[in-house]
């Protein structure tokens, strides 16, 4: 009795854990390509950033997280007091660039 | 996690270009191009012609040739991005880009012998690291084209390194706008950076953000074909890619996560029309495809999904979908995209005809029967224990780990038994026709 509850229980976690699946078909057009991709189309990247620069970046000075690397390539580039007017949407500063939809 | 751990060994300025492991994960990636590239570019400093403010930004040729070699010696080819903001000093209202250590550096490169794929010039110019305007771009962009043509001069431009810009988000439309009429000329690829796709597991498989990419992009691509028709002859590329934001976000490693989106962001961005997509990182950062403070620099389930699209998904790009029949599971959690098939570097079989199929489950519960057109052979991957965050996957139900020498381990395929792909939830799968068949492919 006991080995019938504990294979109930158990059917029925499997049941929760994996819940009823999906069927599908796969198609496609193979009688012509739509693009072309370069040989090395999924490629990798390599970055600068270095512990200085993550010190830096969280200067409190800079409360939109901003550095200037002034202290790193000792040519500073002072904040303009107002933005790039191609500064159309929200940035987010960092190694990359958000797309705020 | 100290800072240093972040990036320290993996920051270009710091990294062994001789390690066997990043070697050998690189070679794993090739045909691929390594980008340098990144927001501190700009303030990066060669050293070379004794430029007299080579700071703690300061790049030795000994790493400049260690890199190439490193480059070269496993089969990839180099995009370098060069620093725009070098002699700049807004308060001192020195405005225009001083071209000269770019100018030395190329010289140096030409002298050399070292080949160069691409240069780019400034990365995100429109951030706050920058704040470079069209206008400013554009020139120094003219600028670049003097200095290249100039040093590869004994070349056809065909033959000389691109050119790419500008490096910023598709919306920034009336950017690249600006870019592309006022410098058909100067470029050879137009290049974007995109990282939207948040920084908790469940953004990374929720379809509707893995759709987002496609009107920018697509806009981007008209704004390429009526703009700049003819010149740019790589194209246009997803130069820096990543799966999230930041790289010291979200604090950790979200593991085999990345792999879902990465694989369909490779199938959606050759679908658009984008001829190369640079993922951010190899090393470095959180969302680094390899872990590389271990020892043997351990792959995390992305770069597996990685080795398996470079080695069997080829150039030739199918219109294609999974067409889930109506039942209990969203149809939208079932992504699949069709490429032709590349040959097989492992068994020297020829990809001509055949065509590879990536499968992505986006359900972290519910599994997927899936029909394929004919004889087939399949390559499954999942996280290790179900687990969305694990920081190891199995493939056809072997756990990928390197062995001790940091050798990839064997991933075989399986057969696809009567038609029937068995895709488990947040199952990654590729799938190679048998036959030859397929008249785009020949």
């Amino acid at each position: 009795m006991l080995r019938a509850v504990t294979c109930l229980a158990l059917v029925l976690a499997a049941g929760r854990a994996v819940a009823t699946g999906g069927q599908a078909t796969l198609e496609a057009n193979t009688t012509a390509t739509i693009a072309s991709v370069d040989p090395g189309y999924l490629s990798f990247n390599l970055d600068w950033w270095d512990p200085v620069q993550m010190a830096e970046y969280k200067r409190p000075d800079y409360p939109d997280g901003c550095p200037r690397f002034a202290s790193i390539a000792n040519r500073g580039s002072p904040r303009p007091a107002r933005p790039s007017p191609h500064r159309r949407r929200p940035l987010s500063c960092g190694t990359e660039m958000r797309l705020v939809a | 996690m100290p800072a240093q751990r972040r990036w320290g060994g993996a920051s270009v300025l710091a990294v062994n270009f001789s390690d066997s492991m990043l070697r050998k994960r690189m070679q794993d990636l090739s045909p691929s191009f390594l980008r340098i590239g990144g927001s501190a570019q700009d303030f990066v400093v060669y050293d070379v012609g004794s430029p007299p403010d080579c700071g703690d930004l300061c790049l030795s040729m000994d790493q400049w040739q260690a890199m190439h070699d490193a480059v070269n010696e496993t089969g990839n080819g180099l995009v370098f991005g060069l620093s725009d903001l070098y002699g700049i000093v807004r308060h001192e209202h020195k405005t225009d880009w001083n071209s000269s250590n770019a100018r030395a550096l190329l010289k140096e490169t030409k002298r050399r012998g070292l080949q160069i794929d691409t240069v780019a010039l400034g990365n995100e110019p429109t951030s706050c690291f920058s704040y470079t305007t069209s206008k400013d771009l554009i020139a120094r962009l003219g600028q670049l084209r003097t200095v290249v043509d100039d040093v590869w001069s004994d070349v056809p431009r065909s033959a000389r390194p691109m050119i790419t810009a500008p490096d910023i988000a598709p919306a920034y439309g009336d950017f690249l706008s600006d870019i592309l009429a006022g410098s058909a000329g100067q470029l050879d690829a137009c290049s974007f950076h995109y990282y939207d796709n948040g920084n908790v597991p469940g953004s990374l498989i929720d379809p509707e953000r893995l759709d987002r990419p496609v009107a920018p992009v697509l806009q981007l691509i008209r704004n390429v074909t009526s703009l700049a028709p003819s010149a740019l002859r790589g194209g246009v590329w997803a130069d820096e890619t990543g799966p999230a934001g930041n790289a010291y976000l979200p604090g950790r490693s979200l593991g085999y996560a990345y792999a879902p989106w990465f694989v369909d962001q490779l199938g959606l961005f050759a679908t658009l029309g984008v001829r190369r997509m640079m993922r951010q990182t190899l090393a470095g950062g959180y969302y680094a495809l390899v872990d590389w403070n271990s020892t043997l620099w351990e792959p995390r389930p992305d770069y597996y999904a990685a080795v398996l699209h470079k080695r069997l998904v080829g150039t030739g790009v199918l219109s294609a979908a999974a067409r889930p029949q109506p039942g209990p599971v969203n149809g939208t959690l079932l992504r699949a995209y069709a490429q032709c098939a590349r040959e097989d570097r492992q068994t020297g079989a020829s990809g001509r005809g055949r065509v590879v199929w990536t499968v992505i489950n986006l359900s972290e519960d519910a599994p997927w029967s899936v029909t394929v057109p004919g004889a087939a052979e399949a390559w499954v991957l999942r996280p290790t224990g179900g687990n969305i965050t694990s920081m190891t996957a199995q493939l056809n139900g072997n756990t990928l780990l390197v062995n001790a020498d940091g050798d990839l381990p064997p991933m075989e395929p399986v057969a696809v038994t009567s038609d029937r792909l068995a895709l488990p939830p947040l199952g990654i799968a590729f799938v190679r026709t048998r036959d030859g068949t397929a008249a785009a492919c020949q």
